[in-house]
């Protein structure tokens, strides 16, 4: 009985790295698939830190106090932090004005930023728009915080 | 079966480095470059968490943790630079 309740550990351990290592895949697979920033955040934002949030369950099954403490650690940092990150990624690229490629996409923001012909992308963004975007970002930095 | 499925995992992590690098110098926009980084992090943390178990001790956990957090620290900076050309 012993021997069996061990390989039945390995066995979930593996199928949970191999579950993290798909999902880590398909994440980067999403980081080239999707078209701009903010759909981007998606693949980046969810699918890979599953991924590695699965790597990190698979290696409870070490049994070793130690190593279970700091994995719990470190998947509880990386729930925390990780919205946090694509957050001020999404509203960096948000007030720099890069717009919207995805089809059918719909800016409910009033910026306008969902045709990508009507919009310069952000590197060629001239010193008169870049001022713009730095005064709308201080009318509008009291009410999201 | 266990070391060749975790050996299987550490060579796919590592080959994951390599789009992750490209999407770094060749993204569209600077935020998807910041991203990519961002993610290059995560898969980099997820190689050293492979590690720790295949070891069996848990120093590479410590890196992970340090990882990323220096990670998030540097996409936060990297992303408020890139909106506002200042960091605080």
């Amino acid at each position: 009985m012993a021997v069996a309740a061990i390989e039945w550990d390995a066995f979930v351990a593996d199928a949970l790295v191999l579950t993290g290592l798909l999902m880590t895949t398909l994440g980067v697979v999403g980081l080239f698939r999707m078209p701009d920033i903010y759909t981007q955040l998606h693949a980046a934002g969810k699918a890979v830190v599953l991924g590695i949030i699965a790597l990190l369950v698979a290696s409870l099954a070490t049994r070793d106090a130690d190593i279970a403490a700091k994995a719990l650690l470190i998947a509880v940092f990386l729930i925390l932090t990780t919205p946090v990150g694509a957050h001020v990624i999404a509203r960096g690229a948000y007030r720099r004005g890069e717009c919207m490629r995805t089809p059918g996409a719909i800016d409910e923001s009033g910026h306008d930023l969902n045709d990508p012909k009507a919009h310069t992308p952000a590197e060629e963004m001239t010193a008169g728009q870049a001022s713009r975007a730095e005064t709308e970002e201080a009318q509008t930095s009291g009410a999201d915080g | 079966m266990h070391e060749t499925v975790f050996q299987i995992a550490t060579l796919w992590l590592a080959l994951l480095i390599v789009p992750c690098g490209v999407l770094v110098l060749r993204a569209r926009t600077a935020s998807s470059r910041i991203l990519a980084l961002d993610t290059l992090i995560l898969v980099l943390v997820g190689i050293l968490v492979l590690l720790s178990d295949a070891e069996g001790v848990s120093y590479f956990l410590d890196a992970a943790l340090l990882l990323a957090l220096l990670g998030f620290m540097g996409s936060l900076a990297a992303a408020r630079f890139y909106s506002r050309g200042k960091i605080f």
